[in-house]
């Protein structure tokens, strides 16, 4: 067996620990997410990169895209956007939290 | 790369960007450059002024001024010293005093010429000799050290420096040490009898002579401190390795503070005594020389009216009333010259005790004075029969003849082991030169051996010469023969012969009185409630016992060695800490602002200061840009002084309590599992050493791409396009191809390297990290670690100070093992390559990676814009600052790659790939190119080779198969 082959099976059982690892972490941190009727997600501006992702997620259609100015005026790029909550059609569902690859949403009561 | 060069090369960049910048902001223009003439210089140059005048009256207060009274021109010198700037040459002379003394001799040209024929060494040639060597050194400098350099560049330089100042500093201000004693005859401790038998005492506090007398064995304790601290920590270090924290770091410097301090205070009275142990260190007489030292306390008469100062003293002074049994009342004065008793008081020998050095080798004060009346000569009926610690026997004879008596002496037991003895004779004749005279002195102990005597010719009118012996208490017997022979005719001569025995016993103080006890006073006992055999608890602790009479100059002999090398200990550490603690690299900026102009992230704060670092050291920031910095190393690149910006905030983030704030750290999930790795626990999910499969010496690690591929959102989101653990394989496929045996060290044995923790300011995560993969490595076996990600590669290599493991990076190792796999593109591409700041800036590789892929034929390798050092940032490193301002920056970076035309982005650092990709994810139609990794990119020609070589051996195969069937 050429080595390739064997570091392709080994890699194979570490990302099984690995998958598992992480998704006993996921378990632990959604647990600290509250959900239900009572919240509604909101979106830290700030830490939004505007990269869909929530979007993609949302059930709900409860997430939009806009148009955002960058913060600085050094530097210009055609395209900046920023999610936003839409309130009403939101489930509080959480989808958007676990989603969010920099931890911009966030949920707060309703 | 020279100064000059990277100057040169960085105004260039600076010229370029500059305009940009004035187009995009106007109102960019700097608030602040340099420290205001007020309040800034000012107080500086105050404070600066304010120290030189406070070391200056500090002298002025601590040593006494010299101007007294009128120069008496016939009055003899009393302590001559010369002018402050040439003490130390002084003080070379005190030292040379107890330096061996010897003749050279001279060869008579020379001896004549001079008219001696030795030079005999003395002190004042070791004097000049000995001040050649600093004065000689200061002609040193220029031609030692190579270039002007401050301190902290050179610590050992530095150190020697200090060690040379300190050293001159201590043997100018100690030659003079003689002013302790002045000082100290002026303390308001100490009391003397003045010319008119009046008390003076000193009205000077002795708490500065004291710690005057303390700053070299304070420093001593400071070295000790050092050393033991540095030694300590280095034998942790070999035995503990990187375990060693800077928990643990305090932990031995508190030990060994409290050890330095121990030694210190027990060896106290060592130093204070003046090395009485060691011989004073040269300065000392022969101890044999200190025991005929016989001055002890006595009771004195003083003077009521004459004294000075001497308030404090007046109540132990006891009058004529409290004190009258002292035989001092007795005195002429009083009794025939009618001077007054009322007009002196006694001061018992108690008080004395303090003011002055007795008996340096006698535990307890002896009483050689016999104060207490220790001696007596027992007689019956005038003869003497023997004696109680001594006795006087007078003989008197006429004519020839020889006498021979034996008494008994009975020399008590005061608790006082070992006793001197002397033993004397005088010898007078009524006429001169009246015959032969000779004396015998033997004493024997109980059992009749002969412990001391003297025996010899008695010249006329001598005395006998007093000797001392030892004695032990008990019974002895004291034989004494005195022989004479007279010219015939002068039988009429008459002889008069007295021979003293006398043993010491201690001196015994009226608990009451604090007088000397008189003890044949029976009166004097009984009133103090004491029998004979409680004498022995009155004994007097010598409070100068082992102080060497000479140790103001054993202690200056001291002062030129270990406190200079004290100072220079305490300046090296200085030294180090600031080379360390960034201090000094700080200072090295001159604040020619090309770093601000290189900082990617200066572009979005919109900064309108000098370097956010660089303010946030000064303190004019409120430590935020501590967290925006990419750490990047632009700032450094484009430093002309090379100031090391990076590391001033890896030292600063893991400063700050409470770690870094969550909102500039994304992906807690994925942190959250490395930080859970870390702990201890989780050793147990790793294979041990001896169970995992390393078969050669080079071992490669893959990093967190594994955990990247399934943590990262936009992984699983796009698939096939950024599989980041594909480099791992990829690796193994190009060491297969080439037939190089590279073990595979998964995250199955390793941790993570740490990279993340540490430059998010977590420093201890990252601490245990280290030391769990760095005893792994050490046990592997292994001695070329190879990664495919350059945050790896950087910190195996710069921070993990592996020894006898060669850390390198897959570009680099594969050009080592000699790349030689003949590859080519299956059609022809334009690629372009993005340098990772970490391999790149930090590592100095940029030329490996391009190498390899102009190796493949039929690609193009285009530069952007901005490339090798000059390289933009992704925006990302460490998992750190996900938003919009990075997001921008990639755009940026796009934006050059798209104007190279470029097919494909290829870089080498996962982050880089990662985060690239994500911003592609986004959809722009005009990101229509790849990014992938270098390795992967070779893997890919690789694969691509070896499935086209194998389609041609089946092509091969199936038309030789045609051929048989044909």
């Amino acid at each position: 067996m050429s080595q390739v082959d064997d570091v392709k099976k080994r890699r194979q059982i570490e990302a099984k620990c690995i998958k598992q690892r992480l998704s006993e972490m996921y378990e632990i941190s959604a647990e600290e997410i509250p959900e239900g009727e009572e919240v509604v997600a909101f979106v830290n501006v700030d830490q939004c990169i505007g990269c869909d992702q929530c979007m993609i997620v949302c059930d709900d259609d409860a997430i939009e895209l806009y148009d955002a100015p960058l913060r600085n005026s050094l530097l210009h790029v055609e395209v900046n956007k920023k999610a936003k909550i839409l309130r009403d059609p939101c489930t509080g569902c959480r989808l958007c939290v676990l989603a969010c690859p920099t931890d911009a949403i966030i949920m707060i009561d309703r | 790369m020279g100064m000059l060069d990277n100057f040169g090369r960085v105004a260039d960049v600076y010229m370029r960007e500059k305009g940009k910048l004035k187009d995009g902001d106007e109102e960019r223009r700097r608030t602040f450059v340099g420290h205001p003439l007020w309040p800034h210089e000012v107080l500086r140059d105050s404070i600066i002024l304010a120290s030189i005048m406070a070391v200056l009256s500090f002298y002025a207060w601590l040593i006494p001024p010299p101007l007294h009274s009128a120069a008496d021109p016939f009055a003899q010198a009393g302590f001559v010293f010369p002018d402050w700037y040439v003490l130390f040459s002084y003080g070379y002379l005190r030292w040379g005093e107890y330096l061996p003394q010897f003749d050279i001799p001279l060869p008579d040209i020379i001896g004549n010429f001079f008219g001696t024929p030795v030079i005999s060494w003395n002190a004042g040639w070791w004097g000049a000799f000995l001040t050649g060597f600093p004065v000689g050194i200061l002609a040193l400098p220029p031609f030692l050290g190579g270039r002007a350099k401050r301190g902290v560049e050179d610590p050992w330089f530095a150190t020697a420096g200090v060690i040379y100042l300190a050293h001159i500093w201590f043997i100018s201000v100690y030659s003079i040490n003689i002013f302790l004693q002045l000082y100290g005859n002026n303390r308001s401790d100490y009391c003397k009898l003045n010319s008119h038998a009046g008390l003076s005492c000193g009205v000077r506090e002795p708490w500065v002579a004291d710690v005057f007398n303390a700053i070299p064995w304070i420093l001593t304790g400071i070295f000790i401190w050092i050393m033991l601290f540095f030694i300590a920590k280095a034998y942790l270090i070999k035995a503990a390795g990187s375990r060693v924290s800077p928990k643990t770091g305090r932990k031995v410097a508190l030990g060994a503070l409290v050890i330095a301090v121990l030694l210190s205070v027990v060896s106290w009275p060592m130093y204070n005594g003046g090395f009485w142990d060691v011989g004073g260190l040269g300065a000392m007489d022969d101890v044999d020389e200190l025991a005929t030292l016989r001055n002890q306390p006595e009771d004195s008469l003083v003077a009521l009216n004459e004294g000075h100062e001497w308030s404090s003293m007046e109540a132990n002074c006891l009058t004529y009333g409290a004190s009258s049994g002292s035989i001092l009342w007795q005195d002429s004065k009083f009794t025939e010259d009618g001077v007054e008793r009322s007009e002196y008081c006694l001061l018992p020998a108690e008080n004395w005790l303090n003011w002055g050095i007795y008996q340096p080798v006698q535990n307890n004060i002896i009483d050689f004075a016999d104060e207490n009346n220790h001696k007596q000569t027992l007689t019956t009926d005038g003869a003497v029969t023997g004696g109680v610690n001594g006795f006087t026997e007078v003989y008197n004879y006429a004519g020839d003849s020889s006498l021979s008596n034996s008494y008994s002496l009975n020399v008590e037991d005061l608790g006082v082991d070992e006793l001197t003895m002397d033993l004397s004779c005088t010898y007078r004749a009524s006429e001169r030169k009246a015959g032969d005279h000779t004396i015998n002195v033997d004493v024997t102990d109980a059992s009749g051996m002969s412990i001391a005597g003297f025996s010899g010719d008695l010249e006329e009118g001598a005395t006998c010469t007093t000797k001392s012996f030892d004695v032990t208490p008990g019974r002895y017997t004291v034989t004494m023969t005195v022989d004479s022979t007279f010219d015939s005719g002068n039988a009429t001569v008459v002889v008069d012969a007295t021979s003293d025995v006398s043993v010491f016993q201690p001196l015994l103080l009226n608990p009451d009185t604090g007088m000397a006890l008189d003890r044949t006073n029976g009166t004097e006992l009984a009133l103090a409630g004491l029998s004979a055999s409680d004498l022995s608890s009155l004994l007097i602790e010598n409070p100068t016992y082992h102080q060497n009479p000479k140790s103001l100059d054993a202690k200056l002999t001291y002062s030129l060695f270990i406190p200079p090398l004290a100072l220079g200990a305490m300046i090296y550490v200085l030294m180090r800490s600031m080379a360390r603690g960034y201090e000094y690299e700080m200072n090295k900026c001159y604040g020619c602002d090309l770093c601000d102009d290189a900082c990617p992230v200066r572009l979005f704060t919109g900064g309108d200061k000098l370097n956010i670092i660089y303010n946030t050291w000064n303190n004019e920031d409120d430590g935020v840009p501590m967290y925006s910095c990419l750490t990047c190393t632009a700032c450094t690149n484009a430093c002309p002084q090379l100031v090391d910006y990076d590391s001033y905030v890896d030292i600063r983030r893991n400063l700050v309590v409470g770690g870094p704030p969550a909102a500039n750290i994304p992906h807690t999930v994925l942190q959250a599992v490395l930080a859970a790795e870390a702990e201890e626990d989780a050793d147990d999910d790793f294979i041990p050493t001896d169970e995992y499969p390393i078969n050669s010496n080079v071992a490669y690690y893959p990093g967190c791409v594994d955990y990247l591929d399934q943590d990262l959102v936009f992984s699983h989101l796009n698939k096939g396009e950024m599989n980041l653990g594909e480099t791992t394989t990829a690796a193994f496929t190009l060491f297969d191809e080439m037939g190089v045996d590279v073990s595979y060290l998964g995250r199955d044995f390793m941790k993570c390297c740490g990279h993340d923790q540490k430059w998010q300011g977590m420093d201890d995560v990252a601490e245990k990290l280290k030391t769990f993969n760095k005893q792994k490595l050490e046990e592997s076996g292994i001695d070329t670690l190879v990664s495919s990600c350059a945050e790896c590669f950087r910190t195996f290599a710069m921070d993990y100070e592996l020894e006898g493991i060669k850390v390198m990076h897959t570009t680099e190792y594969l050009k080592e093992a000699g790349f030689d796999v003949e590859l080519t593109s299956s059609c022809p591409k334009t690629v372009t390559f993005h340098d990772p700041c970490r391999l790149g800036r930090q590592m100095d590789i940029y030329d490996e990676p391009r190498e390899l892929i102009e190796s493949v034929e039929g690609v193009e390798l285009v530069e952007m814009e901005h490339h090798h050092d000059d390289a933009l940032c992704c925006g990302v490193s460490s998992m750190m600052s996900c938003n919009e301002d990075s997001r921008t920056l990639r755009v940026n970076r796009f934006e050059e790659v798209i104007e190279t035309g470029a097919e494909m982005m290829i870089t080498s650092c996962p982050k880089c790939v990662a985060h690239f990709e994500s911003l592609k994810f986004e959809g722009d139609p005009s990101y229509n190119f790849e990014i992938l990794d270098v390795v992967s990119f070779l893997a890919r020609q690789v694969d691509e080779k070896n499935a086209l070589g194998q389609g041609a051996s089946e092509v091969m195969q199936t038309s030789a198969t045609d051929e048989v069937v044909a």
